[in-house]
């Protein structure tokens, strides 16, 4: 009885169901299966587009039309003799995921949902509830689009938001050797210092109170003596950076630059430095080299010297974000001492992104 | 907890009131049966001790479960002996065992749990003298609730095995 | 504080090198950046025919929700926009795009004859004063300008990331209506995005956990059609459907194809015991992979074909083991609190994303190959059953709401953890399968 109720309800609804969902599941072929794609290069689409000037190397090719998308790498190929061509998707494939730099030094992600913590702020407890605890006592890490270096609490609402964090300058501040133009206030955007993934997040929740103020040692050009730019260093290390510098350089370039001056160099560049952490050009680390001029900008094409790790592609993408961090922080030029601008001239810089991936 | 006392008490009549002369309480049944024929029931109302709803309603068409597992409770056994006894006494009837899982677990975990419950009824039918052809089982994993809270409350009634009866078509 | 000092030391010392040899570059070891997203800019694309204006604007819409979507990206609104791109083939005025710090620049023409329509595109690197790559040129029909947009963002998103895209694909699921008691489930498909939902099956039986073959062409289901959980195979062009398991006194389900698209692992269960198996996909008998009395389930390949991931409480609770394709005695590979389940091989090797339980709760996450590096993206009441972009960079899974009015919603989140979001769907939707790119 129920078995022919069974059967008799299947097949009503089956009937039932080509009546009313059969039609609607013709299986249209997508239109791009025959469509055309081309690649069209500079020349033609100035050609084809302004056909009267054509600023670039006319050459009387016509656009050739390839049967699908899927074709367009052999299209490429085809062509290869007149479009110097940066893509090759073909690379892609050719991944490597054992020849990752080693992370053996970091610190291995606890198998528990509590990962890493920023350096400033002390890490959660590893099994939290997921109540808000009572009291904050723990500082948190407050979940941002932005993850940086160092924590950003949310800037005030008129500030404008800037690489740098830029204090309305005040005459006090100015260094006499380095006087500057009033400026507008400026913070750098909000950020946390690491990723919080929703699994973080639901122990850190909302935190009552906003986040440190920003900590930077080293992070502004302070101009010291020369002398004792190593007093920083404990004093095993006096000697040695005594030594050190207390080498006078000959030459018409001047002492060399402080560690405060690389400092402010290098904390320009990384803050400009968009890492993509889930992705393969985080496995690469990359140093370019790139000159500047006296003002302290990019006087010459930056060039990859090396690369570890990656795959071509995965290379390239890193070497591409390098550049951009190099080209967007020099603003009007970076801020180095004009005196020893033969030890900038040339500059060499190494990105290493194998701390950013764990965050 | 309350589940199993009230599924206990229900056993308890149903043992007094569904069971043949093969049961231990075979005179008291004879009785029961006697007064129940005479009670002029309806036929196939939870009042006829052959029909499908009393199975469901007096005997007992469910076992329940504990948290992941798909061992018998000691409750449960005494459900499924009434249900054997009664599956020995209405031939004309096969079953199909359906597992159900509660909402915590991966649908495909829970389905392969559910199936290990249902099976686990199925051995100790067989285990009372129930011819396995008699006997299919099902798993629905977490599909099929009755329970819909997100709490122990409910899940406890979803974690079960219910016994559902098919008239044998071909007996 | 140690480190600081010896890298300082080791800056002073390099320096003092660089002083006695006199001259030398400087030298600058980077370790921090910023995880933001890149902002972008994509001027609507320019009308070259009559009737493609609304189409011009459509595209350029679709491919800014595509880019600005993976939160990787940020769009530039158009109203602050200093330049206007007026003219596909005119110089681009860097300037004016590094003065709103546009870090990239695509930019486009649509022309349309007839059902004809033509997409030209090209991204420039702001900063570099550079294209990325050369222009190219879609041809397709206007019906299709939607997967034409998604090619151009494929296209953009992989000159800039260096990856695959995964615009242009589809993402196969169990559409759900239906209070939870009496929940029906019909298998549907739609865009990664959400847009032109069909309807792959009726909702007469409970039909669970589709998944793609390699190609895109098969979905691989649970159905209870014929009473009992069955593996079916469904042609996605046709609709046609076909059981591919149907042993009598057995239920099969957790199906997932190998990469060549030949044969198909799934979880066969007989006596109450569950197992693996693998079949060809065009009939045969089943090969057990698998033979404990735990509970052997959700199957899945690495993308090399050589091995198989999959769940198992043989050790008293769910974990995850790897094996080899022809079975043989797996390796756990999951060691963390709580219980590990649905397994998925990333499409690009190198990462293994699991459902976890832990606590009461539930997370999907992420893991090496070899179990190592774990992470959790997510934490609800109720994630589960992750599935990976065709490029392997962002993970979809079903999370459902507590309570007796709860209901299941797609969920998207990046491999990092960032961008946690629903995917619009109309209604309740679960269990979903990311295609390949199409």
């Amino acid at each position: 009885m129920h078995i022919g109720h069974y059967i008799s309800g299947l097949a009503h609804a089956g009937v039932i169901g080509w009546a009313l969902w059969g039609g609607s599941f013709r299986d249209d072929p997508p239109p791009f299966e025959v469509s055309g794609v081309s690649i069209v290069t500079t020349e033609e689409f100035e050609r084809a587009l302004a056909a009267e000037q054509s600023p670039l190397t006319a050459t009387e090719v016509t656009v050739p039309v390839a049967p699908s998308l899927s074709d367009a790498a052999p299209a490429l190929s085809s062509e290869a003799d007149e479009t110097p061509e940066l893509q090759t998707p073909d690379s892609a494939s050719a991944e490597d995921p054992d020849s990752q730099p080693d992370l053996s030094d970091i610190t291995a992600p606890k198998p528990a949902e509590v990962t890493d913590t920023a350096p400033t702020l002390s890490p959660p407890g590893e099994e939290m509830a997921v109540l808000i605890p009572r009291d904050q006592t723990r500082p948190m890490v407050r979940p941002s689009d932005r993850v940086a270096p160092q924590p950003v609490a949310p800037p005030p609402p008129d500030t404008k938001i800037d690489e740098v964090l830029q204090e309305a300058t005040k005459p006090d501040d100015t260094p006499s050797d380095n006087v500057e133009e009033p400026k507008e206030e400026t913070a750098p955007e909000e950020a946390a210092t690491e990723i919080v993934t929703e699994a973080k997040e639901q122990v850190a929740l909302a935190p009552k109170a906003s986040l440190r103020p920003v900590l930077r040692p080293g992070s502004r050009p302070t101009p010291r003596p020369q002398t004792n730019s190593g007093s920083a260093a404990s004093s095993s290390t006096d000697a040695a950076v005594a030594a050190v510098l207390g080498e006078e350089p000959a030459a018409p370039s001047g002492p060399p630059l402080t560690q405060g001056e690389k400092d402010s160099m290098r904390i320009s560049v990384q803050n400009c430095w968009v890492v993509d952490v889930g992705g393969q050009s985080s496995n690469v680390t990359v140093t370019v080299r790139f000159n500047l001029d006296r003002e302290g900008k990019v006087s010459s094409a930056i060039e990859l010297l090396s690369s570890q790790g990656g795959d071509d592609r995965a290379v390239e993408t890193a070497y591409q974000s390098a550049r951009r961090a190099i080209l967007r922080c020099q603003k009007g030029g970076y801020k180095l001492p004009i005196e020893k601008y033969d030890h900038w001239r040339e500059v060499e810089i190494t990105f290493n992104p194998e701390k950013m991936r764990l965050k | 907890m309350s589940s199993f006392t009230k599924v206990a008490l229900l056993l308890a009549g149903l043992a007094l009131a569904g069971c043949d002369n093969s049961g231990v309480f075979g005179l008291d049944d004879t009785l029961g049966n006697d007064a129940a024929t005479e009670a002029n029931y309806e036929q196939g109302s939870v009042d006829d001790p052959t029909s499908v709803a009393h199975f469901q309603q007096v005997v007992g068409d469910r076992v329940l479960f504990t948290v992941d597992q798909s061992d018998l409770t000691e409750d449960g056994k005494l459900v499924l002996l009434s249900q054997a006894n009664w599956l020995l006494e209405n031939s004309a009837y096969n079953a199909v065992i359906e597992g159900h899982a509660d909402e915590q677990g991966t649908r495909e975990y829970n389905l392969a749990l559910g199936a290990r419950r249902a099976s686990a009824v199925k051995e100790f039918l067989v285990s009372r003298g129930i011819a396995g052809t008699r006997l299919r089982t099902v798993s629905y994993g977490k599909e099929r609730p009755i329970e819909v809270c997100s709490a122990e409350a409910c899940y406890a009634q979803n974690r079960r095995a219910v016994t559902i009866l098919q008239a044998d078509l071909s007996g | 504080m140690m480190r600081l000092l010896a890298s300082l030391l080791m800056g002073v010392m390099v320096l003092g090198s660089m002083a006695m040899a006199q001259s030398g570059p400087l030298r600058i070891e980077i370790t921090d950046g910023v995880v933001e997203p890149l902002p972008y800019a994509v001027p609507e694309f320019v009308a070259e025919s009559s009737g493609a204006n609304q189409l011009a604007a459509d595209l350029s819409r679709v491919i800014a929700e595509d880019l600005s979507g993976t939160g990787l990206f940020r769009e530039i609104p158009e109203k602050a926009h200093i330049s206007q791109i007026t003219n596909f083939s005119s110089p681009v005025q860097f300037a004016d795009w590094k003065a709103i710090n546009a870090q990239a620049l695509i930019t486009g023409a649509v022309s349309v004859s007839g059902n004809n329509l033509e997409v030209k595109f090209r991204v420039y690197d702001v900063f570099a004063g550079q294209e990325l790559g050369n222009g190219l040129r879609f041809k397709g029909t206007t019906d299709g300008w939607r997967r034409m947009a998604h090619k151009v963002a494929d296209a953009v998103y992989s000159r800039i990331t260096g990856e695959g895209g995964y615009f242009d694909s589809r993402v196969v699921f169990v559409s759900e209506t239906g209070p939870k008691n009496d929940r029906r489930k019909r298998l549907a498909i739609m865009d990664y995005d959400g847009a032109g939902l069909q309807y792959l099956t009726d909702s007469n039986a409970i039909v669970l956990a589709p998944r793609f073959s390699p190609t895109g062409d098969k979905v691989l289901y649970t159905s209870y059609e014929t009473g009992f959980p069955r593996v079916f195979v469904l042609d996605v062009g046709n609709v046609q459907r076909k059981v591919l398991q149907d042993q009598e006194g057995t239920m099969s389900f957790a199906p997932r194809f190998a990469p060549d698209g030949k044969s198909v692992v799934m979880s066969i269960t007989q006596n109450g015991n569950t197992d693996i198996f693998s079949m060809p996909i065009n009939g045969g008998n089943p090969r057990r992979l698998t033979s404990s009395p735990a509970i052997d389930t959700a199957p899945s390949f690495s993308p090399d074909g050589k091995q198989i991931v999959f769940e198992s409480d043989r050790s008293g609770n769910q974990q995850l083991y790897v094996m080899s394709a022809n079975g043989g005695e797996p390796k756990r590979i999951s060691f963390g609190q709580g219980r590990y389940g649905t397994p998925v091989w990333s499409p690009r090797g190198d990462l293994i994303a699991f459902t976890k339980q832990n606590k009461g709760r539930f997370h999907i996450g992420v893991m090496r190959a070899d179990g190592s590096e774990e992470r959790l993206l997510t934490a609800s009441f109720l994630d589960e059953g992750p599935t990976w972009a065709p490029n392997g960079r962002v993970i979809m899974f079903t999370r459902e709401t507590q309570g007796a009015d709860g209901s299941a919603a797609l969920y998207s989140v990046d491999v990092s953890g960032r961008n946690l979001k629903k995917v619009r769907v109309q209604g309740g939707a679960s269990d979903p399968a990311w295609s390949p790119l199409q």
